[in-house]
């Protein structure tokens, strides 16, 4: 059983609330990189993703260091990395689940029903 | 019965996902479209261009399959057991990635508890998916389906 401390677990799922950082721990998951790659899929302003990485590294989530104008990123301890991981992509999983399942539900209603 | 009674606790989970959404369709349909096999591979799953082939005995106890089979052959999928089922308001299920996507999922097994609620002619599904420790998920399934079922309905 992972140990943690309450207090720091609190931190993460409140970091992991939002999907857009949820989406960027997801990516990070596959690899480092830079806050512009991390930027790169919303339509977003650099500072708007600093200020998300910044939550992730206060959090504890994310470590970044940076090379000269690139602030690097990483995804931090790997035990609750991997924890972190299957947070993210379960929950973008199962958006996606039901995105299908709406779809399939309107592709198979059948005719409506008449009016009374 | 003699000796002593295997202990099971139900693990806390280290880490949870809950999502709700509603879906215009009543509850009866959206059950189906959750357990009935041909239904289930129409709609579930990863993206890819052929549908899985499913199979799902739904009773506690029972055990389900999605599986892909790639081009080459390879195999990969969706497996679990029926730990409640509730039709058409609960279903229970453990919830492992296997074969060529045991990475898929990361980490452990998992478990996950669905709840259908009726909103007049539409649905109201409630998801969550919890992460489970590794080993009392093992330990509960080599401990056996016949004695243990009615110890463990009292527990979950």
């Amino acid at each position: 059983m992972v140990k943690r401390s309450p207090g720091s677990l609190d931190a993460v799922f409140a970091a992991l609330s939002d999907p857009t950082r949820r989406e960027m721990v997801r990516r990070l998951s596959e690899g480092g990189a830079s806050v512009s790659e991390l930027a790169e899929p919303f339509d977003m302003s650099l500072v708007a993703a600093a200020k998300h990485v910044g939550v992730l590294e206060q959090a504890g989530l994310v470590s970044t260091v940076k090379e000269g104008r690139v602030r690097h990123c990483e995804l931090e301890q790997r035990p609750l990395r991997d924890v972190v991981a299957w947070v993210a992509r379960t929950g973008r999983f199962w958006e996606d689940q039901f995105d299908s399942l709406e779809r399939y539900l309107a592709e198979t209603a059948g005719p409506p029903k008449a009016e009374r | 019965m003699g000796g002593d009674a295997p202990v099971y606790a139900p693990p806390a989970p280290l880490a949870l996902v809950h999502v709700e959404r509603t879906f215009a369709a009543p509850r009866e349909r959206v059950f189906r479209a959750w357990t009935d096999p041909e239904a289930v591979s129409r709609w579930f799953g990863i993206e890819v261009p052929w549908p899985p082939s499913v199979e799902a005995d739904l009773r506690v106890g029972g055990e389900y399959s999605i599986t892909w089979v790639a081009p080459d052959g390879q195999r990969g999928g969706l497996s679990g057991t029926y730990l409640e089922v509730d039709p058409p308001a609960r279903l229970v299920y453990t919830f492992a990635w296997g074969g060529m996507l045991t990475n898929a999922g990361g980490a452990a097994n998992s478990k996950v508890t669905v709840e259908f609620r009726e909103r007049g002619e539409r649905t109201e599904v409630r998801l969550t998916h919890e992460l489970l420790d590794t080993e009392p998920i093992l330990a509960f399934h080599r401990s056996g389906w016949d004695t243990s079922l009615e110890r463990l309905a009292k527990l979950l």
